[in-house]
């Protein structure tokens, strides 16, 4: 524990990453709006990420490309460069790890870190080493970041969030329900549209509002379980640091396509190629799966999706790729186009635990065997080694 | 077509074919039960396409002929009138009247040629077995049958007709049983392997009482006769898959525990597994076995102990060997244990990731019955 009996998170989140880390290593792209996502041509994607110039117009991430060009035509429209945001992600974790041990990555652009017990080396000054990072980051890489302090993870995250970009945001200590208060219920992270609109209803705007009904009339009124909600209003979460992350739930994968298709051959080697990335991600993690669910996104936007729970773990694809096309055929509907197909395995297992063995069938051959590929392919690229079923993609 | 009969007999016989109509069928003459009639004796017939089943009974005949009737409606009528006579006539538009001493029921049937009818095959192999044989054979494997739809080549019992014995066994890749009979003696020429589809090994042991049985087929067809019974189906177009390669013949801890211990003490750990992989694990030493089951996601645990001995080959105790620890499908090893009919059983082991095989502690004469099951990884 630190002085202040409680713990000391950080939550780092980049500004803009992708388009920051184009614009370092593309200096001639700075001081003007910028989408990272695609080129003009490439009228089916979506944003990726738009810096702050183009954020003033109006552009979000995930925004169709054709949208933000029609907002921001003068901006600069580019693709995201394969590999450039991993390897800015990893010289920023680097940083982390010359402050402390502790971080716990989220994504290629956000981290936890736990400075508790570092902070003594600063003076117990967290913000004067939220500012020693921040500079770290900004005048190595030339990005920036935002940093929020709290005593607990979703404080610390919906901190970083308040003051963007380049900024330090303090929740302050024990005041935490007074801090959130005020702020309204979209800052609440992993609160969807869908939760917020439920919400409204009931005239919850602000984040202190939730606390004005108790648990049993969310669950009974509403129909959301709010445990955590009302924890975020009270200012209560985690404040467990973990360096392996939480446990990880499920596995997703999901491909929007070049233009909409209802093309059964090409979808069930979409699916195959689905199956293959998150398997291959699921055998380097050592784990292993027995539920798929397959979704799907038609062309009018609606999105369907059905589950199959199998009888034993496993992270090879094709012990899970027959009831895939089961499970998708039923969700193909007659003049009705896919634009976007999506994998995910859940009911997660590490190692080999429960699974049960086959007389007539070499489990650890077969996961071997894929297991030699994944390194062959992660030595070339995925293109080297290619199943039948893949040929279509 | 006209004939009298008690309602209880018909009703027998109506019941004995209800299970193979089809609860729901693109064919709606398949809801119907075929009745033919010639002099006093009376075959029905009930068919989903893939299986034929037809029983003959002996009713006061009058009017030879053949009709169609709809099942349900007919069994619901003859189970509430099981004392009374019925005497029941067809007239030449299919109307089936059926009348009792004070009622009169009156039934729209189909044209007889509208049913689909077996085809029936003269250049079939033929073998007779007693029907305890049949039966029994039967019964002792087929819980072991294959239920995905994936592998069909497993979706059935094997037949395995040797020079002097005969085979049993089914697998499902993760447990497989198989009995043999080494008394058999070959009544021709024939060594012949067919796959009898679950269903119909399933309908055989419901209709079979024992009857001593004469199994006809050829690769592609089964007729099998017994009693008053004759069952039609089509056999498993597939290959077995070779199944003697992956029966251990080196596993060298032998263990001999009490059936009734082991099975209670499963049926009790099933409550505490995971629902899906069911697993439990044994900790087995000299003199006791641990069994453990666990489901994390529900907060539940169970463990027990129960009393076993290493054996040798010959049976007697064997102390030198080193405890261990191995997991099965609990519902597996009980499906095994449940097969053998002695009070000890034994199961022997190589390691844990290798097949266990479960035993009786003395095989019934003439006959050889193992049940092996794959274990759970131990994780």
């Amino acid at each position: 524990m630190s002085e202040f009996g409680h713990k000391i998170i950080f939550h780092i989140d980049m500004d803009a990453f992708f388009a920051s880390c184009e614009e370092a290593i593309r200096p001639e792209l700075k001081n003007k709006p910028l989408v990272v996502g695609g080129t003009k041509e490439d009228k089916r994607s979506i944003v990726a990420c738009p810096n702050y110039l183009a954020r003033a117009k109006g552009v979000r991430t995930a925004m169709p490309l054709t949208k933000a060009m029609a907002l921001v035509p003068e901006a600069n429209f580019i693709r995201s460069t394969k590999g450039l945001y991993s390897d800015y992600s990893k010289k920023v974790r680097e940083i982390f790890y010359k402050y402390t041990p502790v971080v716990q990555p989220m994504s290629v652009d956000e981290a936890f870190l736990d400075v508790t017990e570092v902070l003594h080396l600063h003076n117990n000054d967290h913000i004067k080493l939220a500012e020693i990072i921040k500079n770290e980051i900004k005048s190595t890489l030339k990005i920036t970041c935002s940093i929020g302090i709290a005593a607990n993870k979703i404080c610390a995250k919906i901190g970083s969030k308040f003051n963007k970009p380049d900024g330090i945001t303090v929740v302050p200590f024990g005041k935490e329900k007074e801090f959130l208060a005020e702020l309204t219920i979209d800052k609440i992270p992993g609160a969807g549209k869908a939760t917020q609109d439920k919400l409204k209803k009931y005239g919850i705007i602000k984040i202190g509002d939730i606390l004005k009904y108790n648990k049993s009339f969310y669950e009974n009124e509403i129909g959301i379980h709010t445990s955590f909600l009302i924890n975020v209003a009270s200012g209560k979460s985690s404040d467990k640091v973990s360096e392996f992350g939480e446990d990880r739930k499920s596995l997703s994968k999901e491909n929007t396509f070049w233009e909409d298709t209802d093309d059964r051959d090409f979808l069930q080697s979409e699916l195959y190629y689905l199956m293959e990335r998150c398997c291959q991600k699921l055998r380097s993690i050592n784990t292993k799966s027995r539920t798929i669910t397959v979704k799907v996104k038609y062309f009018d936007f609606k999105v369907n999706q059905k589950s199959f729970t199998g009888k034993k773990y496993s992270n090879v694809e094709t012990d899970f790729y027959d009831d895939a096309v089961e499970l998708m055929d039923k969700m193909l509907v007659k003049k009705k186009k896919l634009r976007l197909l999506g994998i995910k395995f859940s009911e997660l297992v590490k190692g080999d635990a429960a699974m049960q063995e086959n007389m007539f069938d070499d489990v650890d051959k077969k996961e071997n065997l894929l297991k030699k590929i994944d390194k062959i392919r992660k030595k070339y690229n995925y293109d080297v080694v290619k199943f039948g079923r893949t040929f279509k993609i | 077509m006209k004939f009298s009969v008690k309602g209880d007999k018909l009703a027998e016989y109506l019941s004995k074919l209800n299970s193979v109509i089809p609860s729901r069928s693109p064919l709606p003459i398949l809801d119907n039960i075929l009745f033919d009639l010639k002099g006093n004796e009376l075959k029905l017939l009930a068919s989903d396409l893939e299986i034929f089943i037809r029983t003959t009974l002996e009713v006061e005949g009058k009017k030879d002929g053949r009709v169609a009737i709809p099942a349900r409606r007919l069994l619901d009528i003859s189970r509430t009138l099981t004392s009374a006579s019925l005497s029941v006539e067809v007239n030449d538009k299919n109307r089936i009247t059926i009348k009792t001493s004070n009622g009169k029921y009156t039934i729209g049937g189909e044209p007889a040629e509208d049913f689909p009818s077996p085809e029936e095959k003269s250049d079939l192999h033929t073998i007779n077995l007693d029907g305890h044989t049949f039966k029994r054979y039967l019964s002792k494997t087929i819980h072991a049958v294959n239920t995905d739809e994936l592998r069909r080549n497993m979706s059935g019992v094997l037949m395995d007709v040797n020079r002097n014995e005969l085979k049993f066994v089914a697998t499902d890749g993760f447990r497989l049983a198989k009995i043999i009979k080494k008394d058999f003696k070959k009544q021709s020429e024939i060594e012949e392997k067919i796959i009898i589809p679950l269903k119909t090994g399933q309908h055989i042991m419901k209709l079979n009482n024992n009857d001593d049985s004469n199994i006809e087929f050829d690769d592609i067809d089964l007729k099998v006769s017994f009693s008053d019974v004759e069952i039609y189906s089509k056999l498993i177009d597939d290959s077995f898959p070779s199944y003697e390669n992956v029966i251990p013949k080196d596993n060298d801890k032998i263990l001999k525990v009490s059936k009734i211990l082991l099975s209670d003490s499963l049926k009790r750990a099933l409550i505490f597994a995971d629902v899906i992989t069911k697993r439990v694990r044994l900790e087995i030493k000299s003199g006791s076995m641990e069994i453990k089951a666990d489901n994390p996601e529900i907060v539940s645990e169970g463990e027990e102990t129960i009393e076993c001995t290493f054996v040798s080959n010959s049976g007697s105790e064997d102390f030198d060997k080193s405890p261990f620890v191995i997991a099965f499908n609990a519902s597996y090893l009980l499906d095994a244990v449940s097969q053998m009919e002695t009070e000890e059983i034994n199961i022997s082991f190589g390691n844990s990731s290798k097949a266990a095989i479960t035993t009786p502690s003395k095989q019934a004469d003439n006959e050889d019955f193992i049940e092996l099951i794959m274990p759970v990884r131990v994780g």
